[in-house]
């Protein structure tokens, strides 16, 4: 119980702290990764791995949301890597020129978090309906909302949520404290609290693949450095540390 | 007697350690220097402080027994206090101020106005009623806190320094009132004050408070003509004598006094030992009041001496003691004493 | 003449002190004034009108505005009695309640909300059994919102109103003591009348921190139209979605509160007395 409120808490202030920490201008072996707060841990493994390998090297992590991290990069926010859970932001970054060549790395897929041992015994969406059951949802300003919405409209399911939590981590973290009985989150964030949580899958929708899209920032100081984190999301250690994190081929 | 009080209070270093008694109608000053525990005493009787030790009865009911553990609280004493700085209640108005006592002690509301109506009516504050404290000078502010003391039918009235914060033209108009006031109540009042003035001319009697004990007590006269201390002689050791004044003469007793400022009816005359000249002939030149006394003792108190004089007026000089020798002043000795009409304070009684 | 030097060494020492003085000011202003000028540069002001009617947002602003002063009220009601007792009774554990008192001031709301759950939510130490006993939980509902948005605005109103008893003449209480009154009828005639204008400072700055509160909010009672979403989650929802909206709101909320602060003035502020 203590565990699981700290965690909360830091996942709390550590999100709130680098949405809000300006970025100041990048001294000599620094690399500025903007990258959607659903990576985090699979991205700092990857950031470890290439501070490994270039001595003096530190690389930095601003974790949001994709739509917070384009506006930002819109705003002209120094940055050399962007990664995102939604073509739809890097669209926008790269329509506006910020950043060019997106490819995706890796892909998620939703599913429905659950306390562990599934105490409610929910088996699909369908369950999400039952009104004994607490269900909070990831709120449709961010692209797992819209996901998850899309997701429970495809299957005829109507849904009275509890709440329409700011972000992924904040609904899986509402079921980790044991506040709501289930929300719809991605897999690599239930994979990302240890046992906090269970997933229940749900049927695989090919209309629905969530793909995570990177590209280097174009006024990168750092382009050579950039281009090379970015490799190492296609080679064999990165997709290791990304499938362990949860996340799927792109 | 009404009120007794005989206590002890430890505050840090200070000890209080007092007996007094006053009794119903009597007016007993409470006089001594800063921080002589003249407060303290007074506010262990109000009840807004205890006691270490002994006890306080108010018009025979025990409010303080340390022996007995027994404590009556404030609220449920029958005290009527004014403070120094009147501590009206800024946010009601003066009608609501003085009806304060009686609604607490659960008069009704119409009644508890009429109540205060009567009382700013006898303090000259009447047509005053619905204004707020704050558009009053210092002395009718400190008329209706007289006013909202007594409204509340108190079994004792206390006051501690009614008049320090005053001017002195308001000083002498609010005093007047005051006497008028403490004169017509029943019951036992204490006057905390510094003020010799004050103390001789509104109390029956004086107790003089010094480093937390009575050092001395008695009438305004005997005090004024003994004082026992350095302290009181300074501040008290004035003569006070009991006339009748018709305009700028006040007979007292077979003499007559001539005063700078007329009167009339019954007055306290005060003035200075050091005022009093004294001659071994008739002066001649400007003092209108001369007169011959014999020496009664003297006291040496430093660089003064202070002569007791007996003959139609018993007062006292001050002088060096180089005077005393130059004068040749011993026991029985006859002198002239002369006291300029402008050295003479005339108070109406 | 050690008059003569002594000026004119501090003269020359005052020159550069001067400018360091006018720059840390510039800066201050400019740093409490700029986001002012840029929300208001950024306004679109065409689509002030037509946003505003927008029945979701009215729906917002509504709920911002009952939870407020439901919020104030329970602040009154709780922090009155608490404000008393810092300022007018010694026991012994005071200083550790005044600190508790001001705690969620210096706390990051999110922590607080992240604490509330811990003792009201549905696992919590109080909302367990309460919801065991009554069936009732405090997550996710209005209720839930009010308790949250208290819980950090309490302090506002303490901290004002204790300032207002020891700013109040004891003596007075005192005299009112003499005149019979009982230490229930001096709270009720003389103590809370002559403390008004620090209820009205405490209750303003409360509502308004109410107004505005978002991380223990959102943190504790999450976000659902018309029951938990107030104004300062949806501008921070809408910050991406529809940038124009939560300008709008903001400006709302700006607008409330320099409406409070301009309404409190210094007097009851007190502050440039």
């Amino acid at each position: 119980m203590h565990v699981r409120f700290a965690l909360l808490l830091l996942a709390f202030v550590g999100t709130t702290s680098c949405a809000t920490g300006a970025s100041a201008a990048a001294p000599r072996n620094e690399l500025t990764v903007f990258a959607a707060a659903s990576l985090a841990e699979a991205f700092e493994d990857v950031a470890i791995e290439l501070e490994r390998r270039h001595d003096g090297l530190e690389v930095r992590l601003n974790l949001a949301g994709s739509q917070t991290l384009a506006a930002q990069l819109l705003d002209g926010a120094p940055a050399d890597v962007f990664a995102a859970a939604d073509d739809v932001e890097m669209g926008r970054v790269v329509a506006a020129g910020r950043a060019a060549g997106p490819r995706s790395f890796a892909s998620n897929h939703l599913v429905i978090a659950v306390e562990p041992g599934n105490p409610a015994a929910v088996t699909s969406l369908a369950d999400l309906a039952r009104d004994d059951l607490v269900v909070v949802l990831p709120t449709d300003a961010v692209p797992a909302g819209r996901y998850a919405a899309a997701a429970l409209e495809t299957a005829g399911v109507e849904v009275a949520p509890a709440s329409l939590e700011v972000d992924v981590r904040s609904a899986l973290g509402k079921v980790v404290l044991g506040e709501a009985d289930a929300a719809i989150v991605y897999a690599s964030d239930v994979a990302a609290v240890d046992g906090r949580a269970e997933a229940v899958p749900l049927p695989p929708d090919p209309g629905a693949g969530i793909g995570y899209p990177v590209a280097v920032v174009t006024d990168s100081r750092r382009p050579a450095l950039a281009a090379e984190f970015v490799d190492l999301l296609f080679a064999e250690t990165g997709r290791d540390l990304l499938r362990r994190h949860g996340f799927g081929a792109p | 007697m009404s009120l007794a009080v005989e206590v002890t209070a430890r505050r840090g270093d200070f000890v209080l350690d007092a007996h007094v008694e006053v009794a119903d109608g009597e007016v007993l000053a409470l006089l001594g220097p800063n921080g002589a525990g003249k407060t303290s005493l007074l506010r262990i009787v109000a009840g807004l402080e205890r006691p270490d030790t002994g006890r306080v009865e108010i018009g025979g009911l025990v409010v303080d027994d340390l022996g007995a553990g027994s404590h009556v609280p404030a609220a449920e004493r029958r005290v009527g206090m004014v403070f120094q700085d009147h501590l009206l209640f800024p946010h009601l108005d003066l009608t609501d101020n003085v009806a304060f006592g009686p609604r607490s002690r659960g008069t009704g509301r119409r009644e508890a106005a009429r109540v205060a109506l009567d009382w700013l009516e006898r303090v000259g504050l009447a047509e005053r009623a619905g204004e707020q404290p704050s558009a009053l000078s210092g002395g009718q502010a400190q008329r209706v806190a007289l006013a909202r003391a007594l409204a509340g039918d108190p079994a004792v009235l206390l006051l501690d320094e009614p008049l320090a914060a005053l001017d002195v033209e308001t000083r002498q108009e609010v005093r007047g009132l005051l006497r008028e006031h403490l004169r017509a109540f029943a019951g036992p009042v204490v006057l905390v004050t510094h003020d010799p003035l004050e103390a001789l001319t509104l109390a029956d009697r004086l107790v003089v408070l010094e480093d937390g004990r009575v050092t001395q007590a008695g009438t305004p006269a005997e005090v004024a003509r003994h004082p026992r201390s350095a302290w009181v002689a300074r501040l008290v050791g004035v003569n006070l004598l009991r006339g009748e004044a018709a305009g700028t003469e006040v007979t007292v007793g077979r003499a007559t006094l001539t005063t700078a400022e007329p009167a009339y009816g019954p007055v306290d005359v005060l003035f200075h030992p050091h005022a009093v000249a004294l001659h071994r002939t008739e002066p001649g030149g400007s003092p209108r009041n001369t007169w011959r006394a014999v020496v009664d003792g003297m006291d040496v108190e430093g660089a003064r001496v202070r002569v007791h004089l007996d003959g139609p007026l018993a007062v006292v000089a001050e002088v060096t003691p180089a005077a005393v020798a130059e004068l040749g002043l011993a026991d029985g000795v006859e002198v002239w004493a002369a006291v300029k009409a402008v050295e003479l304070q005339v108070h109406p009684r | 003449m050690t008059a003569t030097t002594a000026t004119r060494r501090r003269r020359t020492f005052d020159r550069p002190v001067a400018a360091l003085v006018a720059v840390a000011l510039a800066a201050g202003i400019a740093l409490l004034l700029l986001p002012l000028v840029g929300l208001l540069a950024r306004t679109p002001w065409s689509r002030v009108a037509p946003l505003l009617g927008d029945p979701a947002l009215r729906e917002t602003l509504r709920l911002s505005l009952l939870v407020s002063l439901a919020s104030a009220a329970l602040s009154l009601v709780l922090g009155v009695p608490l404000a008393w007792l810092l300022a007018r009774v010694s026991f012994p554990g005071k200083r550790l309640l005044r600190a508790l008192c001001v705690l969620p001031m210096v706390l990051p709301p999110v922590v607080g909300g992240v604490a509330l759950l811990a003792a009201f939510g549905r696992r919590g130490l109080v909302g367990a059994p309460l919801e065991r006993l009554t069936g009732i939980t405090l997550p996710f509902t209005t209720a839930g919102v009010v308790i949250a948005v208290t819980f950090v605005s309490l302090p506002f109103l303490v901290v004002t109103v204790e300032a207002g008893f020891l700013g109040l003449d004891a003596r007075i209480e005192e005299a009112a003591a003499t005149l019979g009154a009982s230490r229930w009828t001096v709270l009720r005639r003389v103590s809370l009348p002559m403390l008004v204008p620090s209820l009205v400072a405490g209750t303003a700055l409360a509502w308004a921190r109410a107004l505005g509160e978002f991380g223990a909010s959102i943190t504790f009672a999450g976000n659902l139209g018309g029951t938990t979403r107030t104004v300062p989650l949806a501008v921070y929802l809408e910050l991406h979605r529809d940038p124009d909206a939560a300008i709008v709101l903001s400006l709302v909320l700006l607008a409330v509160s320099i409406a409070i602060l301009v309404g409190l003035r210094d007097r009851y502020l007190g502050v440039g007395r």
